[in-house]
């Protein structure tokens, strides 16, 4: 019996699945849509407090620096612009999601946490610092990439162990491990979990194909990610420790990001790391 | 004058440095930047951080760079210092080049008073035990600072990121805040006095497999700091590595060396 190909047969008939929040689902069919108002954000986004909360935090943190502790939602969302507030609802719909989880040996749920938020923030910095404008959906897409491996944690976590193991022993990677065992993998669950949810094709883009960018159909904002997920890694944080050492020049998504932005004769690669471990931490102090 | 620069200037600041020594200034720093500036610019009668940028810039100013690079320099040292590289060294670096080999040849090119020549002897013997896979040479311009590395005697705030245990295993308290290297850490490495600018000095010190040399470059100008990149490149055996300091980059330089990610550290590999 193949587990895995069990989970992802009968995903949408599985009954405790986790559900997309219906007000996380609003908030991005409005940050998305170009003739939305701030007024109906707002109303959405009142039926959250957890939310609510997470907005003013952010927007009284020492980052956005102002001289008066702002309590009204209307004026927090209008400072942080749609794409900050979708930011900060993906944010909360994957801790919600991960914190209903049970408790695993292996799987451990904090690292994952800090590896997907890890992920988008680095997705964000590399996106401001190579000045490609994705309207959030790096930071979004970085955060949520590895949701399969929650399905696995929560429907097959045997499975998980064997794939662990089996990575392990073979020093082989965790997809590589998954594809070898069970001939499917992480990225082809979140993708089927993301269509039962509804969500925008380029989030599905990116959970499906972030670990080879050059088959996906946005293959600039899939590369980002992809490159974020490595850099997190390099960082020093998260679950995984597939990439204890690798060469950005020799990796697949960096060549589709410097050929597509055009860049490769001007960017210079330690320049961008340093920028990039500074603001990470800048950034860091926002989400975490 | 101002006591700080705004961003802006602090932007062009640092990119200036980044260009004349790669090294790259961090924003964290900013405060050290401006208050050693600050009594440069009033030597120089100017008046604020902008016209200094002009002057530097200018024809006027040669002989500038060094008292910049001096002003922002930070001359300290002490065991496990930027940790995620010595971690780097440890864990990915040593074991890929002991697929190659049964003994590594390390080289502390500018290793100053010894705090980093032993800091490698002691990640190493943390992995493999007392008899380490490597033979380290540790050299320095000054004689002087040879001779207090052969003395291992240190203080407090070097052995400030030392375990107690570490401590207790590596060194001999002499007196209260006061520490020896033990003799078994000492043996392990042979110290020499370089100058990393005398071709025939190096040309003498043989095959390496891993090169530190951090925070040194900063100190040679753009001909010689090139020179020595050079130079270590064809010193270094294939796939050997080559450890800047923690934000100091070479990309300004024409290399044949590949830079390598590793977990919050970066570090130069020569094609296998």
């Amino acid at each position: 019996m193949n587990k895995l190909k069990d989970i992802y047969n009968n995903l949408d008939k599985i009954e405790d699945l986790p559900a997309f929040p219906g007000v996380a689902f609003e908030v991005l069919r409005i940050t998305r849509d170009d003739n939305a108002q701030i007024s109906s954000l707002e109303k959405i986004i009142r039926k959250d407090p957890n939310i609510v909360s997470q907005i003013l935090k952010i927007v009284n943190s020492p980052f956005y620096n102002l001289s008066r502790e702002v309590s009204s939602l209307n004026y927090a969302i209008n400072l942080l612009g749609f794409v900050e507030v979708e930011n900060l609802v993906m944010v909360s719909v994957m801790l919600s999601t991960v914190k209903s989880l049970p408790v695993h040996k292996r799987f451990n749920r904090d690292k994952f946490l800090e590896h997907s938020f890890g992920c988008g923030i680095t997705a964000k910095t590399i996106a401001n610092i190579l000045n490609i404008n994705f309207l959030g959906a790096e930071f979004s897409g970085g955060v949520i990439h590895d949701i399969g491996k929650v399905l696995i944690d929560l429907y097959a976590p045997e499975a998980l162990d064997s794939i662990l193991e089996n990575a392990y022993t073979k020093n082989i990677s965790f997809i590589d491990s998954e594809n070898e065992l069970y001939g499917i993998n992480h990225t082809q669950l979140g993708e089927k979990l993301l269509s039962i949810w509804g969500l925008p094709k380029d989030m599905l883009d990116v959970v499906r194909h972030h670990h080879n960018p050059k088959h996906a159909d946005n293959d600039v904002l899939v590369s980002v990610v992809h490159v974020a997920d490595l850099l997190t890694y390099s960082e020093g944080i998260g679950f995984g420790g597939n990439y204890a050492k690798f060469t950005l020049e020799d990796d697949e998504g960096w060549k589709i990001l410097l050929d597509k932005i055009n860049m490769s004769k001007t960017l210079d690669l330690e320049m961008f790391t340093f920028r990039l471990y500074e603001d990470i931490k800048e950034q860091k102090k926002l989400y975490l | 004058m101002q006591d700080s620069m705004n961003s802006q200037t602090f932007e062009a600041l640092r990119s200036f440095i980044y260009e004349q020594s790669g090294i790259f200034f961090e924003k964290s720093k900013e405060y050290l930047l401006s208050s050693r500036l600050k009594k440069r610019i009033r030597e120089l009668n100017l008046n604020s951080f902008e016209e200094y940028i002009a002057y530097l810039k200018s024809t006027s100013s040669r002989g500038e760079l060094p008292k910049l690079f001096d002003a922002i320099t930070i001359n300290e040292t002490y065991f496990f210092r930027h940790i995620n590289q010595i971690n780097a060294f440890r864990d990915i670096i040593m074991p890929d080049v002991l697929k190659r080999k049964r003994t590594a040849n390390i080289w502390s090119a500018a290793s100053s008073t010894g705090e980093e020549p032993y800091t490698l002897i002691i990640a190493l013997m943390e992995k493999y035990g007392q008899a380490i896979p490597a033979k380290i040479l540790a050299s320095d311009i000054s004689q002087e600072a040879l001779n207090k590395a052969k003395d291992g005697v240190y203080n407090e705030y070097s052995l400030k990121e030392l375990s107690v245990d570490t401590k207790y295993k590596f060194f001999d308290t002499i007196k209260p805040g006061s520490y020896k290297i033990k003799d078994l850490i000492k043996n392990k490495c042979i110290f020499r006095n370089i100058n990393l600018n005398n071709h025939t000095e190096l040309n003498r010190i043989g095959k390496m497999d891993v090169i530190f040399c951090r925070n040194v470059l900063i100190y040679f100008n753009k001909e010689s700091r090139q020179k020595v990149i050079d130079k270590m490149y064809d010193i270094l055996n294939p796939g050997g590595y080559l450890v800047l300091g923690a934000t100091e980059s070479i990309s300004r330089l024409n290399t044949k060396f590949k830079l390598c990610h590793f977990k919050k550290a970066l570090a130069y590999q020569k094609e296998i």
